[in-house]
């Protein structure tokens, strides 16, 4: 396709690039671009037209550029005048993309407000929280510290192969829970949770030694040393159900053994480890609430399938009532209050909402 | 002779108004028809010319179109509109108020029918 003749072609070279910075500058649609164009090379050819040679032409060019003047401020006022012959209802369109940009340009200026913005942190929720939740007793009375070791020395059923531990596990959990019959489990599966529930007896130490403790407090700590009560490391609570499964299981085991007595001593230690997770937090208060029930499930289960004798039965109706001494099945959701109050603080700015009260 | 800038700011839409009354014109014929009529005591800035002439469009005062013209080239030609003729109007007798007050001030005699 043939580009159309250039009609400055004609023109002396400083009037023609004269006549294409000052269109270049005015920034228009091309179509009025391309008028302005014409009616300049238009005038500048009738003005030169009367000259003789190309000296004098060239001359006379020189001069009605210099009578134009700036290039940059007549595009200016030409652009002006133009964009004041707009219809209204383009000026109308025009208004309202310029809205639509500057809303968006506020939007993005205000998103990037909020995310560079700082939060004015005035309370520690977290020391807050440890403060309140910390029970005035001996730390030698205190049965978190066996806990965390009974959960460093858990060992799954199967360590090697993760789905085969969590099938076992599933089928362990419906057994104690749904009361599947015992003999859903094959011969070798049921070899296997014999053998986990031997292979944790360290872990299971631990675990009757912290429900001989009193109380259980731990202080709830970040990663990264940070007071945002959202980084707070939850402990491994699984390896604790866990660890009570196992406990159960083993009691199950010895009764069938005939060991009464230290079947009946491995339920009472798994309802009293839940007992004492009865704390401030809500999904550990939960964690102690599931180990009481099938612990107690268990007791239930000794109670209607084994004979025991009224000393033994008293002995147990007096341990029961010493673990419900401080009352049960209670919940309080002081760390997630607090929790709350502290995502609030870290959201908005001073002088906004949550300023730490 | 050059005139103050200001001077010559409200007059220029005023002849450029007066010289198209006559009849339609492109830009260069324009600036032309005012310089000669004017006996060259008013010329029309090059620089100013164009503005003046959106301006005057875009005030719906006159009116451009593109034309062949008698060299059989297509030229962007000016007319007067109706409502360019009414502001003519009502500026020229202002400025026959003026002239004749201005002439009192300088002492000299005023125009009849002024």
């Amino acid at each position: 396709m043939r580009k159309p003749a250039d009609p400055s072609e004609s023109l002396p070279p400083v009037a023609a690039e004269y006549i294409r910075a000052v269109v270049g500058k005015i920034g228009y649609t091309r179509r009025v671009r391309r008028e302005v164009f014409q009616e300049l090379v238009d005038h500048f050819t009738d003005a030169l037209r009367s000259c003789g040679d190309e000296r004098e032409r060239a001359e006379r060019a020189r001069g009605l550029v210099e009578e134009f003047g700036d290039p940059k401020m007549l595009a200016r006022m030409i652009r002006r005048g133009k964009k004041r012959c707009r219809p209204l209802w383009k000026k109308a369109i025009v208004r309202f993309w310029q809205a639509i940009g500057c809303t968006i340009a506020a939007m993005i200026l205000y998103v990037l407000w909020q995310f560079t913005g700082q939060p004015t942190i005035s309370v520690d929720y977290l020391a807050r929280f440890n403060r309140f939740a910390r029970p005035d007793i001996r730390e030698e009375d205190n049965a978190w510290p066996y806990l965390e070791r009974a959960m460093a020395l858990y060992v799954p059923i199967d360590p090697n192969n993760k789905s085969r531990d969590g099938d076992l596990m599933e089928k362990v959990s419906r057994y104690f829970y749904l009361y599947t019959p015992a003999d859903e489990f094959t011969d070798g599966e049921r070899s296997a949770v014999d053998k986990w529930a031997r292979r944790n007896e360290p872990a299971w130490q631990e675990f009757l030694a912290a429900g001989r403790k009193p109380y259980c407090w731990h202080e709830l700590k970040t990663a990264d040393g940070s007071t945002q009560m959202i980084s707070v490391l939850a402990p491994s609570l699984h390896s604790l159900r866990q660890l009570a499964r196992a406990g159960i299981w083993r009691a199950e085991t010895e009764a069938r053994q005939g060991k009464l007595h230290q079947a009946v001593e491995d339920s009472l230690a798994v309802i009293r480890v839940g007992d004492r997770l009865n704390y401030a937090v809500l999904v550990e208060g939960l964690v102690g609430i599931s180990m009481k029930s099938t612990g107690h499930n268990c007791l239930r289960n000794l109670l209607s399938d084994y004979r025991f004798s009224s000393v033994q039965l008293a002995a147990l109706q007096h341990q029961l009532e010493e673990i419900g001494e401080g009352g049960d099945f209670w919940m309080a959701m002081e760390a997630e209050r607090l929790g709350s109050l502290d995502v609030v603080q870290r959201v908005f700015t001073e002088g906004g909402l949550g300023g730490g009260t | 002779m050059r005139f103050e800038r200001e001077l010559l700011k409200g007059v220029a839409p005023l002849v450029t108004l007066e010289v198209l009354s006559r009849g339609a014109m492109y830009g260069y014929e324009l600036s032309e028809a005012i310089e000669q009529r004017s006996g060259k005591v008013l010329t029309l800035g090059r620089g100013t010319l164009y503005p003046l002439l959106y301006n005057l469009e875009a005030k719906g005062l006159v009116r451009g179109e593109w034309r062949k013209g008698d060299s059989g080239r297509n030229r962007r030609y000016y007319t007067i509109t109706g409502l360019g003729k009414e502001y003519l109007q009502t500026q020229k007798r202002q400025w026959e108020q003026l002239q004749a007050g201005v002439n009192l001030v300088f002492g000299r005699p005023v125009a009849v029918g002024a």
